[in-house]
C-alpha cells in the first residue's frame, strides 16, 4: 500500500489518465451533518487534511479511482485542502467492500447504488465476514487520522444485498448512518493541549473554535461581549 | 394560519433545531428564524420532544405547500450572482430565497457562512443552466449573468426535475433525520 499526501487542487491530473474508471460511492446530496463534520475535521487546527482518503487500485485491465467529487466540494469550501491518496499495490481482494467499510468508519453513508453495483457481487463471493484489505487501509490511514472500526459488518451489508439468512430483513440504511459521537478523531488532538479536558468540554471548545472562523458568528459574539462589557 | 409561513423559513427552523448539538450558530439562528408563526406551528403539535414536534409541524406545512417546491415553467432571477454574494440577513424572499431554492442550501447557513454562500451561488448557476436545458425559462435582466456563471458541467445527472433543487436538501437533511427520529410514520411522497 502506498500513501501520499496530495493537494486536492491537483486532483484533475489523477483522473486524466487512460483506462481510469472513476467510481462514486458517495450520496448524491451530502447531508449537512456529514459535511459539517468533515469541514471540522479538516479545519486548520488539524493540519488541513481531508479525513476522507482517496483510493486507487487495479483490477483486471482497469485502474479504479474513488471519485474526488466530495474532496473537490470540500476544497471548494477550504482552499489548500490536502487528501491522503492511497494506492493499493498488487491484486486487491474485495476492494469495493473494503472501500465501503472504511468509508462508513469515516461517517459516510455509502450510496445504495454503489453497494448494489459493486459491493453486492463481491459479497456473494466472500466466504467469511473478514476483509483484510479494510484492515490494511485502516492501519495506513490511522497514521494520519485515528480511525475506529465502527462500520457495520459485511454481514449487515449482506442483508442489504439479499444474501443473508433472513431475506426479508433488508439492511436498514440507518445502521450505516452517521454516528457523530463515535467516529474518527484526528491524532492531532493528543498534542493540542485539549487532552486534559473531558469529552464534553473539549467538544464545546472545539465548537467555539469552529464558530469563530465564521464571520457572522464572530461579529455577533463580539457585539455581545461588548454590550456586556466583558 | 399555516400559509403565513414560508416553507423555506420552516425548513430553516427545523434544520437549525436538528443541528443545535453540532453547530455553534444553529441556536442563534433558530432564535432569529422562529417568528411567531413558526412558534405557533410548533406549539400546535403536541408532544414533549421539540425536535419531533418540529418534524411534524414541517410535514404538515409541506403537505399544504408542496407546489412551492415544484419546478416552475419559468423563473425570474431577482438578483445577479454578484448581488447574491451580499446576502447578509435572514430573509425568505427575493435573492436569499432564490439562492436557497436553486443552490439547495438553507437560508440561514448561507447567511452565516460566506463559504457556503459562495458555493450555493455556484450550485444555483449550474442547476439553473441544467433546468433551462430541459425547457425551463429563466427570466429577468440577470438571467444571462447566472447562465454564464455555469461553466462547469453538472457532476451528477439530474434525476428529478419535477422539484426545485431545494427539495433534495429537504429530503437529505430533514425528511431522513425526521425518519430517524421516527417523527413521521408514513413515508412522504
Amino acid at each position: 500500500m502506498k500513501v501520499d499526501l496530495i493537494d486536492v487542487d491537483a486532483l484533475a491530473g489523477l483522473v486524466g489518465g487512460e483506462r481510469v474508471l472513476v467510481i462514486d460511492p458517495y450520496p448524491e446530496v451530502v447531508p449537512t451533518a456529514v459535511e459539517d463534520k468533515l469541514l471540522y475535521l479538516s479545519s486548520s487546527i488539524y493540519g488541513g487534511i481531508s479525513p476522507l482518503p482517496l483510493f486507487s487500485f487495479s483490477k483486471g485491465e482497469a485502474r479504479y479511482l474513488l471519485s474526488p467529487r466530495l474532496h473537490k466540494s470540500l476544497a471548494d469550501l477550504m482552499p489548500g485542502l490536502k487528501a491522503l491518496y492511497i494506492e493499493v499495490v498488487g491484486e486487491p481482494q474485495y476492494p469495493f467492500t473494503a472501500v465501503a467499510l472504511v468509508l462508513s468508519d469515516l461517517g459516510i453513508n455509502v450510496a445504495e447504488a454503489f453497494l448494489r453495483e459493486y459491493v453486492c457481487p463481491e459479497l456473494a463471493a466472500l466466504e467469511e465476514d473478514d476483509v483484510p484489505l479494510a484492515r490494511a487501509i485502516r492501519s495506513a490511514v490511522s497514521k494520519y487520522l485515528a480511525v475506529a472500526a465502527s462500520s457495520p459488518s459485511p454481514r449487515s451489508i449482506r442483508c442489504f444485498c439479499g444474501l443473508c439468512e433472513d431475506r426479508g430483513d433488508r439492511l436498514d440504511l440507518d445502521v450505516l448512518a452517521l454516528d457523530l459521537k463515535r467516529r474518527t478523531a484526528p491524532r492531532a488532538r493528543r498534542r493540542d493541549g485539549l487532552a486534559d479536558l473531558g469529552e464534553e468540554d473539549r467538544a464545546i471548545v472545539l465548537r467555539v473554535i469552529r464558530g469563530l472562523s465564521i464571520p457572522e458568528f464572530r461579529r455577533e459574539l463580539l457585539d455581545l461581549l461588548n454590550r456586556y462589557e466583558v | 394560519m399555516m400559509e403565513h409561513i414560508s416553507i423555506y423559513r420552516m425548513a430553516d427552523a427545523v434544520h437549525a433545531l436538528l443541528a443545535v448539538d453540532r453547530e455553534p450558530y444553529a441556536l442563534n439562528a433558530f432564535l432569529k428564524i422562529a417568528n411567531s408563526w413558526v412558534l405557533r406551528a410548533l406549539s400546535d403539535v403536541p408532544g414533549p420532544d421539540l425536535r419531533r414536534r418540529a418534524c411534524r409541524a414541517f410535514m404538515k406545512l409541506l403537505d399544504g405547500t408542496r407546489e412551492a417546491l415544484e419546478a416552475p415553467a419559468a423563473v425570474r432571477a431577482p438578483c445577479s450572482p454578484r448581488g447574491a454574494t451580499r446576502i447578509e440577513s435572514i430573509k425568505y424572499s427575493g435573492c436569499a430565497r432564490f439562492v436557497a431554492e436553486w443552490g439547495a442550501e438553507f437560508v440561514y447557513r448561507l447567511v452565516y457562512d460566506e463559504r457556503l454562500r459562495a458555493r450555493a451561488i455556484r450550485t444555483a448557476a449550474r442547476n439553473l443552466a441544467a433546468y433551462v436545458r430541459y425547457g425551463m425559462r429563466l427570466e429577468g435582466p440577470y438571467s444571462s449573468d447566472w447562465l454564464s456563471l455555469a461553466d462547469t458541467a453538472q457532476s451528477h445527472e439530474l434525476r428529478d426535475l419535477v422539484w426545485k433543487p431545494f427539495m433534495a436538501r429537504v429530503e437529505v437533511d430533514i425528511l431522513s433525520q425526521c425518519k430517524l427520529l421516527s417523527a413521521v410514520a408514513e413515508v412522504w411522497r
